[in-house]
């Protein structure tokens, strides 16, 4: 190996997690500008979007940089899994968009794998 | 020769471990680079493998002595 980066779940391209959050049942609202949004109790996140998922007492908010503010308080457990299952469908695609790009202007080769764990891999051959 | 690659993992909570293998030197930058750029916030966790740091023949490092960069 030569290095390894990791980046924490963010949302940058509003379309694309709109469609994805929709999918999962959710509700999904643009900002003209920042704007507050209530969490729980008096708790405010300023965010440009905020969507809320099924089972969810309070909704997630994206911040200007794509951020992600969220309190899971009052909600069932196993409502978690749905914003993991959106951040990774999100993921998932916003990838795979830019290695087919890639692959148009370089000689590489990929295939994705679904791992037992969950997980899904992208293996980019060079 | 080992095959260079990108392992790109997408972990179940939505988080994204971009991993290069088989690259020397500076180049497994340039590969990942693309992805890399789908998350200008950054990661704040970047570790570099020995082999990044190994000198190749097409890397010009002046001011080193030959053969030897970063």
């Amino acid at each position: 190996m030569s290095h390894n980066s990791t980046f924490p779940a963010s949302i940058l391209e509003i379309d694309l997690a709109k469609r994805i959050i929709e999918q999962h049942g959710g509700t999904f609202e643009l900002y003209d500008k920042v704007t507050p949004v209530t969490l729980y109790g008096e708790n405010t996140a300023q965010g440009i979007a905020k969507f809320h998922l099924p089972g969810w007492r309070y909704p997630c908010v994206i911040t200007q940089k794509g951020e992600l503010i969220y309190d899971h308080f009052g909600s069932r457990a196993e409502t978690m899994d749905t914003l993991r299952s959106v951040m990774q469908t999100y993921n998932d695609e916003l990838i795979m968009g830019a290695v087919a790009q890639q692959a148009q202007n370089e000689n590489i080769h990929y295939y994705r794998e679904e791992m037992p764990n969950g997980d899904i891999q992208l293996v980019i051959n060079y | 020769m080992e095959q260079k690659k990108v392992l790109v993992t997408i972990a179940r909570d939505g988080s994204v471990k971009v991993e290069a293998e088989g690259f020397h030197g500076k180049s497994c930058e340039e590969a990942t680079a693309f992805i890399e750029r789908l998350f200008p916030n950054g990661s704040g966790n970047k570790t570099y493998k020995p082999e990044y740091y190994e000198a190749v023949n097409d890397e010009v490092c002046p001011g080193l002595p030959n053969g030897y960069c970063g």
